[in-house]
This record gives structure tokens, C-alpha cells and sequence, in this order.
């Protein structure tokens, strides 16, 4: 798993914040899911999901922010 | 976060995100008042936004199978490439998170694995794992 250690991440803290987003916006954090857990490119998260590539873009861009910032000093849910 | 605030915050960032990144704080400033609840996490998520490492590269290699969404049977006590899987720490709609430990002799470091839904219900996984591991042997 190089991804892991060559980005350290706190895998415990990141599935928390993923949960969270999942109940506020379950396509985006389906995106992290396919993304990050998954190793999916861009246009096969599309395909998979059926939603067109800078719908996928934004999500990803909008979640990866909005996890970092979590995992960056915790805040409320 | 209610759901409004959430709904208000995605709109407020995915704006700021598409600006030039020069024109985004000045977009925050005539946006949210200084007493603005979101007005912090905006910021905090637009600096965020800035570090390209963050979750950039998978945690795993891809799937190229998605037919079976179920859970199978749990992969506790299993070995997965450098990792033994002590216990579950818990599991949702997409996936099961394992406790579990580096197995070898060069670090004893504690991890939290996710094995997503097609994954976790294979039995080929540890397989695959011990493939892959193989063929890293065979490289060394």
C-alpha cells in the first residue's frame, strides 16, 4: 500500500470525518470511497456512479477539502 | 452541520474553488460577514484545498471487480500482504474496517484497513495479497 505510508493519514480519524459526510452528502463521500479506497480514476467513478466527470470533479475537490479540514485540527460534525 | 448549513457551505466553496485563487479571499469577504459560522471552515477548507498529497494517492490497488457488493465471511485472523488483521472495529454501507498490524520484523505499527464492500466479500482477497507480495519477493 504505498499511498499509505507515503502520505501519512490518519485512516481511523479519516473513515470518522468520511462517516459524517457520507449522512451530509452521500455522492461525494461515494466518491472518496471509489477514489481513495478503491484506487478508481476520474472516469471510472463516473462510470460507476452515472454522473458526468466535472460533477465528479467538484465532489472530489469539495470532499477532499472538507475531510482535510477535519482531520487538520477536529471540529464539529 | 445541519443539512442547510452543509448545502450552504458546498455552494459557498465550489464558487470560491472555480475563482482564480487571488480573487478567493475577497469572495469569502464580501460572502460572510466576520461573525459568520461557516466563515472559519471555509477558510480552513479553501487552505486545505492547497496540500495536493492529501488522499491523493489510493489506498489500495484498483478493483477490476464489483459484482458482489455483499459481505462474505469476516477476514479476521487473515494475513494481507504485510498486514494481520486482528479485529473488526466496525462496518457501514460501503465497507469494513479492520484493526491490524504490520507482520514483519521491521516495524510493529498499528493500522486501521478498509476493505470495501466487492473486497471484503472475496475470498480471493488474501490471495491476491499473497500474490502481490510474491511477486515483490521475486523482485528483491
Amino acid at each position: 500500500m504505498p499511498g499509505v505510508e507515503a502520505y501519512d493519514v490518519d485512516m481511523i480519524a479519516l473513515d470518522e470525518a468520511l462517516s459524517a459526510l457520507q449522512v451530509l452528502d452521500a455522492r461525494a463521500a461515494r466518491v472518496v470511497e471509489l477514489r481513495f479506497f478503491g484506487g478508481h480514476t476520474d472516469k471510472e467513478v463516473c462510470e460507476i456512479l452515472g454522473e458526468n466527470l466535472s460533477a465528479v470533479r467538484r465532489d472530489w475537490d469539495f470532499a477532499r477539502s472538507w475531510l482535510k479540514a477535519r482531520l487538520d485540527s477536529p471540529i464539529a460534525p | 452541520m445541519t443539512p442547510e448549513d452543509y448545502a450552504r457551505l458546498r455552494s459557498l466553496y465550489d464558487y470560491a474553488a472555480a475563482l482564480p485563487p487571488e480573487e478567493r479571499r475577497v469572495f469569502v469577504d464580501s460572502s460572510l460577514t466576520e461573525t459568520d459560522p461557516l466563515r472559519p471552515e471555509l477558510l480552513k477548507m479553501l487552505e486545505a484545498r492547497e496540500d495536493p498529497r492529501f488522499l491523493e494517492a489510493p489506498a489500495s490497488p484498483p478493483l477490476s471487480q464489483t459484482e458482489d457488493l455483499g459481505f462474505g465471511r469476516p477476514l479476521t485472523g487473515q494475513v494481507g500482504g504485510r498486514y494481520r488483521i486482528l479485529k473488526e472495529l466496525g462496518r457501514g454501507g460501503m465497507g469494513v474496517v479492520y484493526l491490524a498490524v504490520r507482520n514483519d520484523d521491521v516495524f510493529s505499527k498499528t493500522v486501521a484497513l478498509k476493505v470495501i464492500g466487492a473486497v471484503a466479500s472475496r475470498g480471493s482477497f488474501v490471495e491476491r495479497f499473497k500474490q502481490e507480495r510474491q511477486i515483490l519477493a521475486g523482485l528483491a
